[in-house]
């Protein structure tokens, strides 16, 4: 560590340091373990008042959504709920009961990535309200879990990165400004923005991933 | 940015990190209004609900009211609090009606998991506060010996109200006098 390093490294606070961040990091493992459970179990309430089909599609999403199946599934993934999605509509325009669905059909339809998956089931679950209500409570906690890993994922970074931050006030503004892009969300960096830099927050930057749409 | 110190950096680091914390309790707190909304599911089900005895019926009715009346009259301080007594209530709501116990199990479940992530979102912060001030007298002390462990333990035990939470603290700081369990709501404060 060089000089514009801290000089207070060369005391016990480097063990103190490694020792409770290495905790806060199991700590907030387990905070996001709890979220995750969470979200187990309102799909297993959701399942039992979903048809079989949309409840399985569900499923995939949520497997999707978390990095949890190959790259290769999303195609299958995406054929399966743009099915779903024309079923669901071709059931209402014939008042037929909407949860009722045939089994997957053949199309050439065009094949999303996740945000375009994302925008299907939100255009899904517009379609019927009573589908809407079914759906809701596991698109939500999914989203609440996926938003709550990346916060507690991020406060960890960013206070590991301090401990080699330099210790000179400029240098020290410098490595503040850098730590700015470590965050995905609008809603964090427009927090970090004005209560670390003292700035306002760039208009264009971080998309509003963290943002709970259901 | 204008140039600031490392100690006052670490401040406002500590403010931000106050505020994503909180943010996540937020999101929590909405997460378990919509998860006891899902009771909502139970009631229009039909089926289920001509399964139920009249007497467990009104039962699930009372208990859906009382979380309405809760959420709309609730300080939100008072919310993490509000969550542990509900989940008593399930609790309490499944061990008298067998029936409804089935149908609710997942509710109750994913309540107390909320409950408990509330519970780690608020420990968290007060920890973080423990470390950053227990820094700051470490300076004055120098090396980080067994005395100063088992001083910095004891104040990271005393922001913890789960089991799960001082078994990852006696793990890491070994030398702290782990205290016997048995902690009571009353022990839960918000930030």
């Amino acid at each position: 560590m060089g000089q514009t390093k801290r000089k207070e490294e060369c005391s016990g606070l480097s063990e103190l340091d490694d020792r409770f961040l290495g905790l806060f990091e199991k700590l907030c493992g387990q905070a996001v373990a709890r979220a995750s459970e969470c979200t187990d179990k309102v799909f297993s309430l959701t399942q039992e008042y979903l048809s079989k089909d949309v409840s399985e599609v569900l499923k995939k999403f949520y497997d999707l959504y978390f990095g949890r199946e190959l790259d290769e599934k999303k195609e299958e993934m995406n054929r399966e709920v743009d099915d779903l999605f024309d079923q669901i509509q071709s059931n209402l325009a014939e008042g037929r009961d909407p949860g009722q669905l045939s089994s997957s059909t053949q199309g050439e339809e065009e094949r999303l990535g996740l945000s375009g998956l994302q925008k299907k089931i939100e255009g899904l679950i517009q379609l019927d309200d009573g589908i809407r209500s079914r759906v809701i409570p596991a698109l939500s906690s999914m989203q609440f879990e996926d938003a709550v890993r990346q916060r507690l994922e991020n406060i960890c970074h960013v206070w590991k990165k301090l401990l080699s931050a330099p210790i000179e006030p400029q240098s020290l503004a410098q490595f503040a400004e850098e730590l700015a892009d470590s965050f995905t969300s609008m809603g964090e960096t427009e927090d970090y923005y004005r209560l670390v830099l003292g700035l306002e927050p760039p208009e264009k930057g971080a998309d509003s991933g963290q943002t709970i749409l259901f | 940015m204008k140039a600031k110190d490392f100690p006052e950096f670490c401040q406002d680091l500590q403010l931000f990190s106050e505020k994503s914390l909180k943010w996540c309790m937020d999101e929590s707190e909405q997460a378990s209004n919509k998860i006891v909304h899902a009771i909502n599911l139970l009631l229009e089900d039909t089926e289920r609900v001509s399964a139920l005895s009249e007497e467990s019926l009104k039962a699930m009715q009372a208990f859906q009211s009382d979380f309405v009346l809760k959420v709309e009259e609730r300080d939100q301080k008072q919310f993490q609090k509000d969550v542990h007594e509900l989940v008593l209530s399930l609790e309490k709501l499944c061990q008298d009606h067998d029936e409804v116990s089935r149908m609710i199990q997942p509710i109750l479940e994913a309540l107390q998991f909320q409950d408990r992530l509330q519970q780690n979102l608020s420990n968290l912060y007060k920890m973080l506060v423990h470390w950053l001030s227990y820094r700051e007298k470490l300076k004055a002390q120098g090396a980080f010996d067994d005395s100063s462990e088992q001083e910095f333990a004891q104040l990271l035990y005393g922001a913890t109200t789960m089991a799960e939470e001082r078994d990852l603290v006696a793990a890491q700081f070994p030398k702290g006098q782990r205290p016997k369990e048995g902690a009571s709501l009353s022990e839960i404060k918000l930030f």
